[in-house]
Parts: C-alpha cells; sequence; structure tokens
C-alpha cells in the first residue's frame, strides 16, 4: 500500500481532532473559534437540518472541572430565554470523553470587528446589551467576562451575549479565577471568593462603554483613555469603573439610563453640570425651539429699525 | 485483527458504533503475569512499532537495508524476551521517547560489540513487510540532530493513520460495506481540493443522501479507531491524552 503523504497525514489529524457526537445527528464542518477552556465547531444538524455550535471542553489537564463548567454553562443558558443569550439544544459526551454542548450557531461578527457606524448608534447598542445583562442579573446570573470579543452582531443587527464559561450565581461563591484583564472588576481579579455581584458586570459593561463611544478598549490595567468624549459620558463611563463596587451604578440597568440620558440630551446622575452646560444642553436639546425664538428676535429687531426710520 | 461485532444500521450516519473503541493498553500488558497477556501486547507492540523502527535503524544510522533487518528483529526480540519494556514508567515521560532511546541504546550497543546481531535473537523471525517499509524510504530524509524525535513521532504518526485506513478498509470489506472506504479515501485523500458530495454521489451511482451517510459513518468509524489505536498503545488516562494531543494536535489541548 502507498504510504501516506506529509499532506495525507496532516488532513487525517484533522479529520481525527473533529469532535464525534454519537448518534450521528451532527456533522462537525469546521472550527469557528477557541477559547481557553474550549473550542466550538460549526456542525450541521442532519435531522432539523440547519447550522449549530458544538462547543467541546478543549484543557485536557483539568477535564472533570472543566466539563463541569461546561455543563454549568449549559444549565445557566438553559435558564435564560432572551432574545439576545443563544440557546442551548443539547449536552453530554463525545465518543472520546469530551464533555460538549450543543447551542445556536450565531452568525456575524463580533462587537471587536464589526463596523458600528456613528457613536449615538453604538450607544444604543449598549442600551440592548445592558438589556440582556440586566436580564441575566435578574434571574440570578452574573456573567464575569463581558467584553467586545463575548458580544457578537448579526447581520440584521441582532445582538448576543456569548460565552457564558465563567458565569455564576449571583448568591453563590466565586467560581473560581477568569474574565479579561482590562475588563473585569478588580474584586474579581483579587479572586475575592463570593464577593462578586451584579456590579462587576456593570465595570465590565462600563469598559465596554468605553470601547464603544471612544473606539479604545481599556488596557490591561484597566486604564481608560476618555479623552474628546462629552463630560457626562466620560463621567457615566468613570462611574461604572470605581473601584470600589458601592460607588459605581448599582446594576446594568442604572448604567443603561444614564446612557440613555445622555442619548436623549437629559442630565444623568453620574455628572453635576454648571448652568452654562445646562444652558447649552437645554439649547443643544431644543434646538427647534432655540430658532424660533431666536428668528422671533431677529424679526423683531427689523421691526424697531424699519419703524424708528 | 478480531471478530468485529456489527450493529444494525441506523436511519442516519450508517450503522450503529461497532468498531472496538476500547482496547487494553499494551503497555500495561507487557507487564502481566498472564503469558497470553503478554503475547497479545508484544504483538501490538510489534504491529505499532516495528515500521518506525526499522526506518529509523536504515535513516538514522544509514544502515543498509540487511543489517536494518536484523536490528529491527533483534530489538524486538530483545524487547520481547527480556521483557524490559514491562520497566517503562509512565510517570517519566512518553512511551515512544523510551522505546525510542531504547533502540538508541540497541543499536548503540550492537556496533560496539561489532558483530552482526543475529537475526530474531535466537529465535523465530518476526514476520514482518520489509519490502513495503523500504517502499517508503523513497524521497525520506534523515533526520536533523536536533529533530530525531520529532522525526520518530511522524514516522510513528504516519504508520499509525496508515494502520487506521488499512483497518478500516478491511472492516468495511469484511462488511459488504467497500463503497465507504471508497468514498472516505475519495473524500479526504484525494489530492487536491476533495471532490462535492454530488460529484460522489454520481461517481458511485448513489444519491447524494447516502453519500452524506456513509460518509458520517465511515468518519466516525475512523475516529473511533484512531482513538481505539491510542488507547492501546498507551499506559494510561495521562498518556493517552498526551498522545491524542500530539496526534490530533492543538485542537485537543
Amino acid at each position: 500500500m502507498k504510504p501516506l503523504s506529509d499532506e495525507a497525514v496532516a488532513r487525517l489529524a484533522e479529520l481525527a481532532s473533529k469532535p464525534e457526537v454519537p448518534g450521528g445527528r451532527y456533522e462537525v464542518l469546521e472550527r469557528v473559534g477557541a477559547g481557553g477552556m474550549s473550542t466550538v465547531y460549526r456542525a450541521r444538524d442532519r435531522q432539523l437540518e440547519r447550522d449549530v455550535a458544538i462547543k467541546v471542553v478543549r484543557d485536557e489537564r483539568r477535564p472533570g472541572a472543566l466539563a463541569e463548567r461546561l455543563r454549568q454553562e449549559a444549565h445557566i443558558l438553559a435558564a435564560l430565554e432572551h432574545p439576545s443569550i443563544p440557546p442551548v439544544h443539547e449536552i453530554g459526551e463525545l465518543a472520546d470523553g469530551r464533555a460538549y454542548c450543543v447551542l445556536r450557531f450565531v452568525r456575524g461578527t463580533t462587537l471587536a470587528r464589526a463596523e458600528l457606524g456613528p457613536r449615538n448608534a453604538r450607544l444604543r447598542l449598549f442600551l440592548r446589551l445592558c438589556e440582556a445583562v440586566a436580564y441575566a442579573h435578574g434571574r440570578g446570573v452574573v456573567h464575569r467576562d463581558l467584553k467586545p470579543d463575548n458580544v457578537m452582531l448579526g447581520p440584521l443587527g441582532e445582538l448576543y451575549v456569548m460565552d457564558w464559561g465563567i458565569a455564576g450565581a449571583l448568591d453563590g461563591a466565586d467560581p473560581g479565577a477568569g474574565g479579561t484583564p482590562g475588563f473585569s472588576a478588580p474584586e474579581q481579579e483579587a479572586g475575592a471568593g463570593g464577593a462578586v455581584d451584579a456590579r462587576a458586570d456593570v465595570y465590565a459593561l462600563a469598559g465596554l462603554l468605553a470601547f464603544l463611544a471612544s473606539g479604545r478598549a481599556p488596557g490591561a490595567n484597566g486604564a481608560l483613555a476618555l479623552g474628546g468624549l462629552p463630560r457626562p459620558l466620560a463621567a457615566v463611563i468613570a462611574r461604572g469603573r470605581e473601584r470600589d463596587p458601592a460607588r459605581r451604578q448599582p446594576s446594568a440597568l442604572e448604567l443603561a439610563r444614564d446612557v440613555a440620558a445622555f442619548l436623549d440630551q437629559e442630565p444623568v446622575s453620574a455628572y453635576r453640570e454648571g448652568p452654562l452646560e445646562r444652558a447649552g444642553r437645554f439649547l443643544s436639546k431644543h434646538r427647534f425651539v432655540a430658532w424660533l425664538v431666536v428668528g422671533y428676535l431677529v424679526l423683531r429687531a427689523l421691526v424697531f429699525f424699519v419703524y424708528r426710520r | 485483527m478480531g471478530s468485529i461485532a456489527v450493529g444494525s444500521d441506523t436511519e442516519m450516519g450508517g450503522p450503529s458504533p461497532a468498531f472496538p473503541t476500547t482496547r487494553p493498553s499494551f503497555v500495561a500488558g507487557m507487564g502481566a503475569e498472564a503469558p497470553d497477556e503478554r503475547a497479545r501486547a508484544g504483538e501490538v507492540l510489534v504491529r505499532s512499532y516495528w515500521k518506525p523502527v526499522y526506518k529509523y535503524v536504515r535513516v538514522r544510522f544509514r544502515k543498509a537495508n540487511e543489517d536494518a533487518k536484523d536490528l529491527t528483529q533483534g530489538f524486538f526480540a530483545h524487547a520481547l524476551e527480556r521483557e524490559w519494556l514491562a520497566r517503562f514508567d509512565a510517570r517519566r515521560g512518553r512511551f515512544r521517547s523510551f522505546l525510542r532511546l531504547a533502540l538508541d541504546g540497541f543499536v548503540a550497543n550492537a556496533e560496539k560489540a561489532g558483530a552482526r546481531v543475529k537475526r530474531g535473537g535466537g529465535r523465530a523471525p518476526l514476520s514482518l513487510d520489509f519490502e513495503a517499509a523500504e517502499g517508503e524510504l523513497v524521497g525520506l530524509e534523515p533526520p536533523a540532530p536536533d529533530s530525531v524525535e520529532a522525526w520518530f513521532d511522524a514516522e510513528w504518526r504516519r504508520g499509525l493513520l496508515g494502520g487506521v485506513l488499512a483497518e478500516l478498509d478491511a472492516t468495511f470489506a469484511e462488511r459488504g460495506q467497500d463503497v465507504r472506504a471508497a468514498l472516505f479515501r475519495r473524500q479526504h485523500l484525494s489530492e487536491g481540493e476533495p471532490p462535492s458530495y454530488a460529484e460522489l454521489a454520481r461517481e458511485h451511482g448513489l444519491d447524494v443522501t447516502a453519500v452524506t451517510n456513509h460518509l458520517a459513518a465511515a468518519r466516525r468509524a475512523f475516529r473511533e479507531l484512531v482513538l481505539a489505536r491510542l488507547r492501546e498503545q498507551t499506559a494510561d488516562e495521562a498518556e493517552f491524552r498526551a498522545e491524542v494531543r500530539a496526534l490530533l494536535g492543538s485542537e485537543w489541548t
């Protein structure tokens, strides 16, 4: 028999590396992403003739712990029914013993890579993100790894919060290390154990807000570059990024309210404005009325000068 | 090849898993008390490693083919008779590294003795297809001094996957499913771009659904056999996982 060429060996090794879900329902098509704990594949559900995502535990050094984490993620997703949170279809064990779960396959691109349009459009996107996160908080779940790479935008503008791999219960103990430097809250990075609550997600959301508003993600040490942003918006971000959780907006909805107020040119809770700023905001918000008043005054002046002659 | 239970064909994906996915480790078997278990372990050892060993001796030590045959036979005879492979300790490294270092030592000792190694070490020589191995040496470059281990690994990988393909062919032939093996080879081993399912369907007079089902079943069987052979060739779970990672790359890590 002809020996296998190097290319054939590489192809077969790649083929063998693809996960094999028992039962033959899913045909794995391609690898679409990988994180610290898992690899994600696009697969074809041959029964329902649709694409799905199959997430497989990746690190073989602690397979038991990670399999448990994946199962936990699947249970969390199953409890979260929200249009911006991809549903889980199935969990199980591959032929080789690795844990897997089958999820909705989300088409699109991550927030980190998407073309996002003007700033106000980006801020409105942020409001939708806050709604999804607030919903999870309402169901007792904290995400713990919110960042531009974990938010997907679909072709029709759908928004999905992805990768709930290190999510945990609000009232439970800290599930352990995780998160992303620059986005993770200080109390999460310190591994306070049990001390992480919804305000850790508020911290990460404020980092996302900075990214969306300025186009610059926080540095790995958490530093922000907010130069050029309107002061009220910068103040909203700065409050969300307070080291002390008690000084942040208490919830994702509160943070969203501040951003919505900024978009509506209303005062924001995080910023005390001066009289001139208030007047400027008023004029900016009520531009039509201001122009009417100006027009009226100009007209009155003209009439005054005409009749004085 | 041992007998293989044939499951009933399912509607989707072909037959239900029928390949032996759990095979005892030959490494563990080398130290077993029962002679038949030791014999089986020896058989798997030879089947898994004789070709990389022969090629290694030929290319790394630049031995003439007759000398390489003698050294290969002698090495396995030595390994099986003395049972020194039972001394392998999985905590101290991979079995394959242990084997290669043992081979280096064996060849060095043989050279030092200055005498030709008696083929088979006095026992009946193993029946090995050296002509086939010789054919595979064409165009094979000797390993650089700093990549000897990688070279040996690559040859082992080639041998393992080649063995899996041969077992796949034989099993499908046994079941009267040669078309499955043919489709698998055409789809995954053709040079250049793989053919579309529609092209495969035309070539084999099937419909596309049948091609899809055959290929899904063949891929599943292929993966099961790869994992089964890796289980067979490793000492414990940790080494199995390390070998899976070495063979299948970062996808598994």
